[in-house]
C-alpha cells in the first residue's frame, strides 16, 4: 500500500485511491495553507516535528519494491526563501519574498510559507505580492548563493547513490534501486538523505518515491513542506485515478482544456480513454498522454557527470519601465543573445533553432521561433535572427514588458568541424569573436567586456 | 533590513585545508567577535572569487562579510536591522 507520513497537525493520512478527497490538487494546496495559518497564529511556537515513516519498516513491506526501479524525486522546500533564513536567523518564521523588490519590476522567484499564507505565489508580479503582505521581507534573488548551496546538497546527494540528476537549481532525482536495501527499505533510506540535508544546510525537502520518474516527480509535491510520499508500483493506478488531469507531469493548461472539453477530468478516465480516440483529437501526443495517464514512464536517471541533455538555452528580462522604444529593446535584445550565447558555448552548444519571447503591457504573451538551415554559435547570429523575428512579429506598437531569447535545436560543437569548412565566413569570424570574448569574461569576470550597443538598455 | 556598508574591515581569520572561517573583526572601533558562520558561498568575477560569510556576532547581530581572492581584503558587505515595530498585520489577510 501507499505510505505516506502524517502532517504537522499529525492527523492526516492519506491513502490515495481508497480516499479521493486528497486527490484534488487544489483541497491539498488548501490543507497546505491551513497548517501554515495554524503555525502562523501560534507564534513563537515551533511547530510540533513532522512524523516520519517509521524506521526498520517491516521486512515484507521493503521487500515490496524488491525487483521494481525505485526513483526517488527530491524537492526543496521553498528553497531560495529557505537558504536566506538559513543564513540569516532574524528572517525565520518571517514572510521572505524573493525575486523583484516592491518599488520595481518582476515577479516573486520564491516566496516563505509565511508568506504563501497572505496568498503569495511564485510568478506573481512583486507589485501585487506587496499589496497581498506589505511587511514581507522583499529581497533580490542571488544566483551565486543558491547555486552554491544547490551544488552542496548535490555532492551530498552523490554520497547516497552514484546516479544523481539535478534536474533544477532545487530539484533532483535519485536512483535508488538496489541500494535502499542498505537502509531497510526506501522510505528510510530517502529519510537519511533527508536528515544528511537538513543536517548540512539546515534546509528541508519533501521527497517522493515512485517506479518511475513522473510518479517520484508527482508524488513529492504530494506532501510540502518537508513531507515524504511512497508510491508502490502496485498503487500507481489507485495515486493516478482521482488527480485532475493538469496535476500530472507533462500536461499543461492548454492540454487539460482540451481533455476536459471531451469530458475527461481526471487521470483514470484518460487512463480508460480509447488509444485510438486519443490518437485522432491529439496525433502521436495523444498516445504518450494515454501512457502517461497509465503510470508508464522514464526511469532514467541520468548522472551529473553526464552531459545534461539541454533541450534549450535561455533567458528573458523584464524590462525596468514599459517600453516602445527600438532602441531599448534592441540594446535588451544584445544583452540577452550575448548571455545566451555564453552560455551556450560554454556547455559546449551550437543552435539551429531561435525563439523570441515578448510580452506586451498588458500582459499578452508572443513566442515566435526560426528554425535555421545551418547552426549558429556567435552572440551577433541568434541577436540577428530575434531581430528579425521581432519586426516581422511586432503587430502593435503597444509597449513591451519582457522580452526573452532561447535557443534549441542544439547539437554537440565537435560534430561541426568538417561543416566548419564551409560555414559562412561572417559566422566563422563572429564565433571567433565570440570565444575570445569568452576567454576574457572567463578571466576578468563576465561584466569585463560587452557590446557597446547593450549599454542603451536603460534609457 | 538589510543595511548595505561595503567597509573594509580588518578580519583575524582561520585558513585551513582550503576553508576560510572568520573568527573575530574590527568594526567601528569594536572589536566583534563571531559565533556562528550560518553560511558560506563563492562567486568568481573571472578567474578570481569572491567568498561570502553570513555570520551572527555575540548579540545574535548578523553580519555579512566578503573576502576578495585578488586583493586579500575583506569587507563588511551588510548587516540586518531589525526593523521598528510598526502596527504590524493591521489589514488582516
Ligand atoms: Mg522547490
Amino acid at each position: 500500500m501507499l505510505q505516506n507520513n502524517a502532517g504537522a497537525n499529525g492527523v492526516k493520512s492519506r491513502h490515495f485511491g481508497t480516499n479521493g478527497s486528497f486527490g484534488k490538487g487544489r483541497q491539498l494546496t488548501h490543507v497546505i495553507q491551513r497548517e501554515h495559518s495554524d503555525k502562523e497564529t501560534g507564534e513563537g511556537i515551533e511547530p510540533p516535528p513532522k512524523r516520519r515513516l517509521p524506521r526498520g519498516v517491516p521486512d515484507k513491506v521493503a521487500a515490496r519494491w524488491e525487483g521494481y526501479k525505485t526513483i526517488v524525486h527530491l524537492d526543496m522546500d521553498a528553497f531560495f526563501a529557505a537558504v536566506e533564513q538559513q543564513h540569516n536567523p532574524a528572517l525565520r518564521n518571517k514572510p521572505v519574498i524573493i525575486g523583484g523588490l516592491p518599488g520595481y519590476r518582476g515577479v516573486v522567484s520564491t516566496c516563505s510559507y509565511e508568506a504563501r499564507v497572505y496568498g503569495v505565489k511564485s510568478g506573481m508580479p512583486s507589485a501585487e505580492a506587496y499589496r497581498l503582505c506589505p511587511h514581507g521581507i522583499f529581497m533580490q534573488t542571488d544566483g551565486h548563493k543558491y547555486t552554491w548551496v544547490s551544488v552542496e546538497i548535490l555532492s551530498l546527494l552523490k554520497q547516497f547513490s552514484p546516479t544523481v540528476e539535478p534536474f533544477s537549481i532545487d530539484e533532483a532525482f535519485i536512483d535508488i534501486s538496489g541500494i535502499w536495501q542498505r537502509y531497510g527499505s526506501p522510505a528510510d533510506m530517502v529519510n537519511s538523505i533527508k536528515d544528511a540535508i537538513k543536517g548540512k544546510t539546515g534546509l528541508t525537502c519533501s521527497a517522493g518515491i515512485g517506479p518511475n520518474k513522473m510518479i517520484a516527480k508527482m508524488s513529492s509535491g504530494m506532501d510540502k513542506p518537508d513531507g515524504l510520499t511512497e508510491v508502490h508500483p502496485e498503487r500507481v493506478p489507485a495515486f493516478l485515478e482521482n488527480l485532475p488531469v493538469e496535476a500530472v507531469w507533462g500536461i499543461g493548461k492548454a492540454t487539460g482544456k482540451a481533455l476536459e472539453k471531451v469530458g475527461i477530468d481526471t487521470v483514470g478516465e484518460l487512463a480508460k480513454t480509447d488509444r485510438s480516440l486519443l490518437k485522432r483529437l491529439f496525433g502521436v501526443a495523444g498516445l504518450a498522454l494515454h501512457e502517461i495517464a497509465n503510470g508508464v514512464g522514464d526511469t532514467e536517471v541520468t548522472p551529473f557527470y553526464q552531459k545534461p541533455n539541454e533541450k534549450s538555452i535561455g533567458h528573458e528580462t523584464t524590462l525596468p519601465k514599459d517600453t516602445a522604444s527600438v532602441e531599448i529593446l534592441t540594446a535588451n535584445l544584445r544583452m540577452l543573445s550575448e548571455r545566451v550565447g555564453r552560455r551556450m558555448r560554454k556547455s559546449g552548444f551550437e543552435a539551429r533553432r531561435v525563439t523570441l519571447k515578448f510580452r506586451y503591457a498588458d500582459f499578452s504573451t508572443f513566442t515566435r521561433a526560426k528554425t535555421l538551415s545551418g547552426y549558429i554559435r556567435s552572440d551577433t547570429a541568434i541577436f540577428h535572427q530575434a531581430m528579425r523575428l521581432l519586426k516581422e512579429n511586432k503587430q502593435r506598437t503597444d509597449s513591451i514588458r519582457l522580452v526573452g531569447i532561447s535557443v534549441s535545436k542544439l547539437r554537440d560543437t565537435y560534430n561541426s568541424f568538417q561543416e566548419d569548412l564551409f560555414r559562412s565566413s561572417g559566422e566563422s569570424k563572429l564565433s571567433c569573436i565570440c570565444e575570445t570574448m569568452d576567454k576574457i569574461k572567463d578571466s576578468y569576470g563576465d561584466n569585463a567586456i560587452t557590446y557597446l550597443s547593450t549599454m542603451t538598455r536603460y534609457v | 533590513m538589510y543595511q548595505d556598508i561595503n567597509e573594509a574591515v580588518n578580519v583575524i581569520a582561520l585558513f585551513t585545508k582550503g576553508k576560510i572561517t572568520p573568527i573575530k573583526f574590527q568594526w567601528n572601533n569594536k572589536p566583534v567577535k563571531v559565533m556562528q558562520v550560518t553560511g558560506k558561498w563563492k562567486s568568481s568575477n573571472g578567474r578570481f572569487n569572491i567568498r561570502h560569510f553570513t555570520v551572527i556576532d555575540e548579540s545574535d547581530n548578523f553580519m555579512q562579510l566578503s573576502y576578495d581572492d585578488q586583493q586579500l581584503a575583506w569587507t563588511l558587505d551588510r548587516i540586518w536591522v531589525d526593523p521598528p515595530e510598526r502596527g504590524r498585520a493591521k489589514k488582516s489577510r
